[in-house]
């Protein structure tokens, strides 16, 4: 601000006059134009006339006025507009105060005439008042890192890869495995077109192939996270391959010599191996692998990896066979870097639930032809690779298959949601099954069959064949340690018909459910974020599905819930889209942030214990700076600060003291109780506006002002409204669980809490001050709320404090 | 009169180093005993200037009025605003009476 | 019937016992039921019996007499409902009033 004071042009839109109808504009234009600083005063009938505007913008231009107020009823939209059409001439956005008449309950009409003119003539006054503290603001901008870390290269990771690399962003992409493609690799068919996984992992690392882009970090995890969003510093811990990535040719020269045999996959996947050595699925699938090996789950890297633990003592056949020495088997330890980025996505994924402790149940680990549906999956897929295994082990080839849904899904006991793919994913094994043998007799014992959207028509399609039978109801396999060569009975009763249904099968597949991946628990663990109660990924499901707590990470894929492949790829997406913003080279946040004012902050560190986002740091001074990439502008360390040393820009303490104070003088009758609300602009204060745009009838007693959150009123703001002689202060958050920052509401029920047993002490009714959690629909519910206070205002009798 | 604490609500100021009302006291009095909770160390070296009254976030602090002044049970609660402070006197009688004093805080 | 049934079991946390509505009807319970085979009904029946509001036919049920409280039902159980307690509740009832 120059030091001239503030100049304020004070326009009135009434279009149509409907105003003029209900206030006497006359009047307010006489009065206004006395108050100072006030240097044009005008009722405009039609704003978007083109002349109206260009006037605005000539007494801008003519340096009468440096400040807008306008008074009337605006759209979003408008306002953006009218801002727009103003910064022409070079009036910042942030010097426009906008007197809402609506959300006042004028312009409802209701009330007599002197009230009305009461109220305008004080809410005109409120926005003059504030149009004198405001101050011009423009958006900061900050240098920031245009990589970004994605943590996990499963479907998700490698969709979201894919698409950071075609915006043209440099992807470091960190994978526990040897090679990419997760839980996808093992799959036999995918959804929803029943194509093999292998092809869709091949077109998607089509794009990463080409690119100079990616780097690929296998062997490896993340040990820290530090920074903030734009320039996060991400700590990696890599495991040696002792293969050259770049000599390797993949030719296969150095797995032929090895004279190590181990069984493929199984302990890539189970953490909790189930098998004994002779039992189960380590006998049928005969495919093995050696000690040098291609990259699993898929290959890519193309580069072999040598397993070191499994290495005979002195063997050192593979590095004398590798015709371009790309084997280095010297010791080689763990290498850690460091990588700067501006986001940080974790696409962790999921771990297949550890069916052995269903040992109980359905004797998964004790019979040798009880399968897990992932090793169904795998055993389809050596099948169709043309491999003769006998499908039917204890029976050699027999034909009867089970499937038991929900093992260890929704059950109290193990995982209590429902883990939504393994429905669909029986489906699929039959369909599968049935092509490669057409032979074999189903039969699928199941609670509900959860077939989402068009995979209903595939069970439909199942549910006709003849030789498909469904069983609701659980059947009891025999577990503890049956005698070698027990046949596989199943008892089961069938809960449609009551009766008792007894099976003999050949193979058993327990359809197990999808728990978090541990990398997952892990990464959340060291990067700080919040898990929910399944240890997924946190989040606001409906307004940010994809952020977490901590802005600049987000959350795709399985690590958020269970999903199939491609509504993996889809949250991947945008995840991904959301991650953008972060690399532009530059973040650019908004001047309503929160500054800290030195002179009075006490250094209590309350707004860094209370803050929801963790953005306070103190600095070498010991005064605390919020950091501003982190911030999301809630407003609750203004709420929180004991000494009013916090504000946030462009609602600044001081803005909304002079607002209140104009509220002194009451424009009602003694009698007449006066209601300050703050309201949380997210929903309380769409609900009020609401009742405002259906015409409810709102009691003229009460003033709104917008808040960002509830949380961020101060105690000091309801001291003032309370020592002027307002009867009522009403603070509408969200409900609890849904406030959009975390838990502003709770802070708000907490300190209102304080705040009351204080008023106790100083015999002013502690109902005075009123918190409420309100709806975004719930405008007729307000206007009850809003009538009962009164009432009980009026019970209470005038505030002690008012004159 | 020393300033009585209310010990089931404060905090110890989140048990920093120095709460504020040790920061404010301009007898330096205020301390923090061994549950981190506040207390006045010399009770009779307090001179009533309700300066850790008036501070305190969370109001657990409240200051008896001297008996010179009101007798014992009379109370001057203050209400710190942004830019005033409404005190409330409460003498043994019950009689209620309210000032409102701005400040130049801002 | 001499005193009202107590079927309804509060609900104490995760530890507790849930109700006889949180029955989802899926089955668990009879199939590993040791006695249920031998019996018409079985505790999932029963169950739905209650559900329904019919508590004579629960009562009256034969399977009630022949449950051994061998709480494999309770433990199986993925909704938590202590089938096992509510059988006991019912083979009291049908021995004071049958």
């Amino acid at each position: 601000m120059g030091t001239n004071p503030p100049q304020i042009g004070l326009y009135i839109i009434d279009p149509g006059e409907t105003l003029a109808e209900i206030v006497d504009l006359q009047a307010v234009i006489q009065k206004c134009a006395k108050i100072r600083q006030v240097e044009v005063c005008e009722v405009i009938s039609d704003i978007w006339a083109e002349q109206s505007l260009q006037t605005v913008q000539e007494t801008v231009t003519e340096n009468r006025i440096d400040r807008l107020v306008w008074v009337g009823t605006f759209t979003a939209q408008q306002k953006k507009t009218i801002q727009n059409v103003l910064l022409e001439v070079g009036v910042n956005p942030y010097l426009h105060e906008w007197c809402d008449l609506q959300l006042q309950t004028i312009a409802l009409g209701k009330g007599t005439e002197k009230t009305l003119l009461g109220k305008t003539l004080t809410v005109i006054e409120m926005a003059l008042a504030r149009a004198k503290q405001l101050q011009p603001l423009v958006p900061i901008k900050l240098p920031a890192s245009d990589s970004v870390v994605v943590v996990g290269a499963g479907i998700a990771g490698l969709h979201a890869a894919a698409s950071f690399i075609e915006r043209g962003k440099r992807v470091h992409l960190v994978e526990k495995q040897s090679g990419v493609g997760g839980k996808v690799a093992l799959l036999s068919r995918f959804y929803p077109l029943l194509c093999n996984p292998q092809c869709g992992i091949e077109y998607v690392l089509k794009t990463l192939r080409n690119s100079d882009k990616l780097t690929l970090h296998t062997l490896s995890k993340p040990l820290a996270v530090e920074g903030n969003a734009g320039n996060f510093s991400v700590t990696i811990q890599s495991q040696p391959r002792y293969v050259d990535t770049d000599r390797c040719n993949g030719c296969g020269l150095c797995s032929n010599v090895c004279p190590v045999e181990l069984p493929i996959f199984l302990d890539n996947i189970q953490d909790e191996p189930p098998f004994q050595e002779a039992k189960g699925i380590g006998g049928l699938i005969k495919e093995t692998r050696r000690a040098i090996h291609a990259s699993v789950p898929f290959s890519f890297p193309e580069s072999f990896v040598v397993e070191r633990a499994s290495c005979p003592e002195g063997c050192c056949k593979c590095e004398d066979a590798c015709p371009t020495k790309a084997i280095d088997l010297s010791e080689q330890l763990p290498a850690e870097q460091n990588i700067t980025a501006g986001a940080v996505l974790a696409t962790t994924g999921w771990d297949p639930y550890p069916l052995s402790r269903l040992n109980n149940y359905h004797g998964y680990g004790q019979h040798a032809n009880v399968i897990g549906n992932l090793e169904m999956e795998q055993l389809l897929s050596q099948i169709s690779k043309g491999s003769d295994i006998p499908l039917f082990p204890s029976e050699g080839d027999g034909n009867r298959v089970g499937f038991i849904q929900c093992s260890g899904s929704r059950n109290t006991k193990h995982l209590s949601y429902c883990s939504s793919v393994c429905c669909s994913a029986t489906i699929k094994q039959i369909k599968q099954l049935k092509t490669l043998r057409p032979d074999a007799k189903c039969t699928v014992f199941y609670q509900d069959m959860r077939c989402n959207g068009f995979e209903e028509e595939l069970y439909r399609e199942l549910r006709s064949t003849s030789d498909v039978l469904f069983v609701r109801g659980f059947p009891k396999v025999e577990a503890s340690n049956p005698p070698e060569g027990t046949k596989l009975t199943l008892v089961c009763e069938d809960t449609f018909s009551g009766r008792p249904i007894t099976t003999e099968l050949d193979l058993l597949v327990l359809a197990g459910g999808m728990q978090p991946s541990k990398a997952g628990v892990e990464f959340a663990e060291l990067s700080g974020l919040p898990l929910n109660d399944h240890n997924f990924f946190e989040g606001h499901y409906q307004c940010y599905p994809e952020e977490s707590q901590r802005t600049g990470i987000l959350t795709g894929g399985c690590a958020r819930g269970p999903m199939n492949a491609s509504q993996s790829i889809e949250s991947a997406g945008r995840a991904a889209m959301k991650a953008l913003k972060f690399l532009e080279g530059t973040i650019s946040i908004e001047p309503t942030y929160p500054v800290v004012n030195q002179l009075k902050c006490d250094q209590c560190k309350r707004c860094v214990e209370e803050c929801p986002f963790d953005c306070y740091r103190l600095n070498d001074k010991g005064f605390p700076e919020p950091d501003l990439s982190k911030c999301r502008q809630c407003g609750n360390c203004m709420g929180i600060c004991p000494v009013s040393a916090i504000s946030i820009n462009h609602l600044t303490l001081k803005q909304l003291a002079v607002q209140i104070e104009i509220l002194e003088n009451s424009f009602l009758d003694y009698e007449e109780p006066i209601i300050l609300a703050f309201l949380c602009e997210n929903d309380a204060l769409v609900a009020a506006r609401s009742a405002m745009d259906k015409g409810l009838n709102v009691p003229m007693n009460v003033i709104h002002i917008g808040v960002p959150c509830a949380g961020a009123v101060n105690n000091a703001l309801i001291a003032d409204a309370l020592s002027i002689g307002i009867d009522g202060v009403l603070i509408g958050g969200c409900k609890d669980g849904q406030c959009h920052y975390i838990n502003g509401n709770q802070l708000v029920n907490k300190r209102s809490g304080d705040l009351a047993d204080k008023l106790k002490t100083m015999r002013v009714e502690p109902e005075r001050v009123q918190s409420l959690s309100l709806e975004i629909h719930e405008a007729e519910r307000y206007v009850t709320i809003l009538e009962d206070y009164i009432q009980s205002l009026k019970a209470m009798g005038p505030s002690p404090f008012k004159l | 009169m020393p300033p009585r604490v209310d010990l089931t609500k404060c905090d110890g100021c989140k048990a920093q180093d120095e709460p504020l009302c040790e920061q404010v006291c301009p007898g330096n009095l205020m301390t923090l005993n061994e549950n981190s909770q506040a207390m006045c160390r010399e009770s009779s070296d307090c001179w009533d200037c309700m300066s850790c009254t008036k501070v305190y976030p969370v109001g657990a602090i409240e200051t008896r009025v001297p008996y010179q002044i009101g007798y014992h049970g009379a109370k001057l609660i203050p209400m710190v605003g942004t830019n005033s402070i409404t005190w409330t006197s409460i003498d043994i009688n019950d009689k209620v009476e309210r000032f409102r004093c701005k400040t130049r805080n801002d | 019937m001499t005193e009202p049934l107590q079927i309804h079991q509060p609900r104490s946390g995760s530890e507790g016992h849930s109700d006889i509505f949180d029955c989802v009807q899926c089955g668990y319970c009879s199939a590993y039921c040791k006695v249920s085979f031998i019996s018409e009904d079985s505790p999932r029946k029963v169950i739905r019996f209650l559900q329904q509001d019919d508590i004579d036919k629960a009562v009256k049920s034969s399977f009630v007499t022949l449950c051994k409280q061998c709480q494999t039902c309770t433990w199986m159980c993925p909704q938590g409902i202590d089938v096992a307690g509510i059988m006991r509740h019912l083979v009291r009832h049908h021995f004071i009033n049958y």
